[in-house]
């Protein structure tokens, strides 16, 4: 069973997320953003960055993250912390975020399970990753979608780049909705991911 | 005319309108300047949801000075990790259909003067994005709304030594009073001014 840190960016939606009901159980240890630097990352098979964390702040830690990758350590970036602007060869592009499809009658997202036999895909269902959307990934051929719709790719495993560890990344961004005690979907969706974290 | 320090978590900058609430200037930083900025110079300092709570528990030495000395804090969020004084962790609603979201404006505060229940329960007719629970005040606070049947409070402030603490139990009061007049942004302006020093 694989042993999983996550970092805290001091925010009240990952005190939330990571440390109370249901979730606190699917981590192994947190560690504030301003102790990365000092730790040692290589104990952690898993490491979690929870939605919006500052990339500003995210970015002098390239180094080692990408260390820690390259050390067989799996490393997963939720949505908003924009890893196009700090790890090499993501293309992201943002979209205009329309809250309000679902009052207005406009087509809303729709996106599917594009690798329903991944481990982190197992119980994740298109309506659990149905809220808003932020933007997608045009992803290169070592990026394996795990969610997409029509337009772009919302998650994916890339297990080359930084072989024999793994980047997965993400644009959805339920640990700050669920975070806020709202978006119900955004629960949903960590209730079907993050269990699956230590399966990885 | 006041001055104020807005501090960020994020990597994209203020709201655009920022810059265009007339009779106020605002200094748009990263949240670390609280350790080295002259914040004797400003009015206020606006804290966003995305603020990260240890990090300002980190300095509450610096805020607490800058409040007994005139300064207003001016808080937005979820405390889930008591910065200040007066400051107790957030306690979420029930949530129970309408009436456990409405927010009630309370009398006797000109702060949110020409508002109205409405105004802050529903956008586009959906209630829930004001607020979904309270950040409890500290007693000799003045309790401005309040959310569902049993009245918690939402947004309070307090007087702490010749400063003001503003506290908004939610994700962003300034969206809600942006939108109020997006236009002459007038009750963006008016809450601010309530906010400029009488003393420096």
């Amino acid at each position: 069973m694989s042993f999983v840190g996550a970092i805290d960016g001091g925010t009240y939606f990952h005190h939330r997320t990571l440390t109370e009901a249901p979730f606190e159980t699917c981590f192994d240890e947190i560690v504030y953003i301003g102790d990365v630097a000092q730790t040692d990352l290589s104990r952690f098979d898993i490491l979690f960055l929870p939605c919006r964390l500052n990339s500003l702040l995210i970015a002098p830690l390239k180094g080692q993250l990408v260390a820690y990758m390259q050390g067989g350590g799996t490393l997963i970036v939720m949505g908003e912390i924009f890893p196009d602007r700090w790890l090499d060869g993501i293309e992201f592009t943002p979209c205009q975020t329309n809250f309000w499809w679902w009052i207005t009658g406009e087509k809303g997202p729709a996106p599917r399970i594009a690798n329903p036999s991944h481990a982190l895909m197992k119980n994740m269902t298109a309506s659990a990753a149905t809220w808003h959307l932020h933007g997608h990934f045009a992803p290169k051929p070592e990026q394996e979608a795990l969610i997409e719709d029509d337009i772009g790719v919302l998650m994916f495993e890339d297990r080359q780049s930084y072989a024999p560890g793994r980047l997965i990344a993400t644009s959805l961004d339920p640990c700050y909705h669920h975070g806020s005690h709202f978006m119900p979907a955004a629960t949903q969706f960590l209730e079907a991911l993050l269990p699956q974290l230590r399966e990885l | 005319m006041g001055k104020f320090l807005w501090l960020l978590n994020t990597p994209d900058g203020a709201p655009k309108y920022v810059d265009d609430i007339g009779g106020h200037t605002f200094d748009v930083a990263q949240q670390p300047v609280l350790e080295s900025s002259d914040l004797p110079a400003y009015d206020g300092i606006v804290l966003t949801m995305h603020s990260d709570q240890k990090h300002l528990q980190s300095v509450s030495s610096r805020l607490e000075s800058f409040l007994e000395g005139g300064g207003s804090v001016v808080f937005n969020g979820h405390v889930a990790h008591p910065f200040l004084t007066g400051l107790s962790p957030f306690r979420p609603i029930v949530q129970n259909g309408l009436e456990s979201f409405r927010i009630h404006v309370e009398a006797g505060h000109a702060l949110f003067d020409g508002l109205t229940s409405d105004d802050l329960t529903f956008q586009r007719g959906v209630a829930g994005f004001y607020s979904r629970g309270t950040n409890p005040p500290p007693e000799g606070a003045t309790v401005l709304t309040t959310i569902g049947i049993d009245r918690a409070p939402v947004d309070w402030i307090a007087p702490v030594g010749r400063g003001k603490l503003f506290v908004h139990t939610g994700n962003d009061l300034f969206s809600f009073l942006h939108r109020a007049d997006p236009e002459g942004l007038s009750v963006l302006k008016q809450f601010f001014s309530h906010f400029e020093r009488s003393i420096r």
